[in-house]
């Protein structure tokens, strides 16, 4: 509970609602149509504050990754791999992968986001590989 | 600034694993040594600099060692990004006349109480929503935001884990001959490198710094003063602070380009500019090695070579003693002591003084970073002439 539930603020709370909904929502900017991520107030281009959630495709490429071996946090056996995705936009997003194995992962390759009730209540966007290989 | 503050005295407590003192006595050894070896009376400390971070109150000190008015108090923020901050802050003040002697220092339990390198630490002190970036998918400690930039720098510039490897090996070589340092006669191998267990690929536990009890006392007076010191003025030749767009701490991973160091290059521009050196006119560095793929992006930041570049300038055994830019001679923060930077600058002290167990000859100008992954800061120290 502790690490996994991610604190919500007044400038984040849109993102958690989609979420919640199953809806993968970054920020576009009113004025610039600039995309933004993580949530901020002000357009950073164009300094313009109105700005819209856009529902974002789900699929996206790693840009980095790294393979955590400690320290272990509960709920999540190590090691397991976490990646930095890339839209076409350069908006990225940082995920874990729970059913891919380390030796798998490598930059470029294509991710899918699933929401996941990873705790009771906490749902996160999370990833898998495209092929939905499912380790058991 | 003109170059007329310099530092006047270093000084240290014991570098250890378990104290057993408070954070309060260790500053108060860190101190006491240091206004021995500058020669100088507690009565002349006027100002006080330390990082947001300690938990040692300047009152705290004053109380307790008997100094007398504070003209000048000020804290640097970013963890280790603030180190050599703390020497800016104290310039600062000398050279507007807030106050005439300034002591920066730094005092942590780092191994037996709080350690940063935890997860607690980290998931307590992350704040304003930030964390739900990385925490909720199992990035809690700094190794592990680190790994994700230098595995992307690792795919860009063809970095491997021998190349970060070596940079440990040689910190531990200079350590080695330390007797000051934790890892005193306890050099490593590139074998012992790569056996050594992952903590988050492509990061080692060799790759990652130490966790140590210590404090670490700098005294910054005017350049003027300082000559009447026991030992001849180290002058602050330049200092810096640096936040460049886009900063998160130790997971900026939002930049068009993560593979640089955008913060540490608006110190470095800063320092030469200020300084009117180039990379060619340092004899020695000391740059923060919290974890060593970010030696090598500094190196490259700062211009000690092109982008893309460092793993190779490492190889060719540049960074050796021996080499073109001999680097933390003291075993820095890998080999020596962890003590959120402060150790380094008082190497470069030393080293500017002539006194350094691993002397480099002739040296004129020392330049020392403080963290990397965070805003930071900056020096290039020198000779009195």
């Amino acid at each position: 509970m502790l690490y996994r539930n991610p604190e919500r603020t007044l400038d984040s709370e849109f993102f958690w609602q989609g979420i919640d909904r199953g809806e993968f929502l970054i920020q576009r900017c009113d004025s610039c149509g600039q995309d933004r991520h993580p949530p901020s107030p002000q357009c950073a281009h164009c300094h313009s504050t109105a700005w819209k959630a856009v529902s974002y495709p789900t699929t996206a490429t790693v840009y980095s990754f790294t393979v955590v071996h400690s320290p272990a946090l509960s709920g999540m056996p190590t090691p397991f791999v976490v990646v930095l995705l890339e839209w076409p936009t350069g908006i990225r997003f940082l995920t874990d992968l729970p059913e891919v194995q380390p030796s798998e992962v490598s930059v470029g390759m294509l991710v899918s986001l699933r929401f996941v009730e990873v705790e009771e209540g906490v749902t996160l966007p999370i990833g898998f590989l495209d092929d939905d290989m499912v380790v058991a | 600034m003109t170059k007329s503050s310099a530092v006047a005295g270093i000084g240290a407590s014991v570098f250890s694993k378990d104290s057993a003192k408070s954070e309060l006595a260790l500053a108060i050894d860190a101190i006491e040594a240091a206004l021995d070896d500058a020669g100088m009376s507690r009565a002349e400390i006027d100002g006080m600099v330390t990082f947001t971070l300690d938990e040692t109150d300047e009152i705290d000190l004053v109380r307790a060692m008997g100094l007398g008015d504070l003209t000048f108090f000020s804290r640097t923020p970013h963890g280790g990004g603030g180190s050599c901050a703390t020497i800016q802050q104290a310039i600062l003040a000398v050279e507007c006349g807030a106050a005439h002697t300034v002591m920066c220092y730094r005092s942590i339990n780092g191994r037996s109480g709080k350690r940063l390198g935890s997860a607690n630490r980290i998931s307590r002190s992350a704040g304003g929503g930030k964390a739900a970036w990385y925490r909720p998918f199992g990035i809690t400690t700094p190794a592990q935001k680190v790994a994700v930039i230098a595995q992307r720098y690792a795919y860009e510039s063809g970095a491997t884990t021998e190349d970060f490897g070596r940079v440990s090996v040689l910190a531990r070589k200079h350590a080695a001959v330390n007797p000051d340092a934790i890892f005193f006669e306890r050099p490593i191998t590139l074998e012992d490198h790569q056996e050594s267990r992952w903590i988050a690929e492509p990061i080692r536990l060799l790759d990652c710094c130490l966790e140590t009890d210590a404090a670490v006392a700098i005294i910054v007076t005017s350049s003027e003063r300082a000559r009447d010191a026991r030992h001849s003025p180290v002058i602050v030749t330049a200092a810096a602070q640096g936040s460049a767009p886009y900063e998160e701490t130790m997971s900026s991973y939002y930049r068009p380009v993560i593979t640089g160091m955008p913060s540490m290059g608006v110190v470095g521009r800063q320092l030469w500019k200020r300084s009117g050196l180039t990379p060619a006119d340092i004899q020695v560095v000391n740059l923060y090695d919290h974890f060593t793929p970010f030696v090598l992006i500094q190196l490259e930041e700062l211009g000690f070579c092109a982008r893309g570049e460092a793993p190779d300038f490492v190889r060719d055994g540049s960074l050796e003693l021996s080499g073109s830019l001999p680097f933390n001679t003291n075993g820095g923060q890998l080999g020596e002591a962890y003590v959120h930077g402060m150790n380094g600058i008082s190497e470069a002290v030393r080293q500017v003084r002539g006194t350094s167990v691993n002397q480099v000859p002739a040296v004129e100008h020392a330049l020392v970073t403080a963290a990397t992954g965070v805003p930071t800061s900056g020096l290039i120290l020198g000779r009195d002439r």
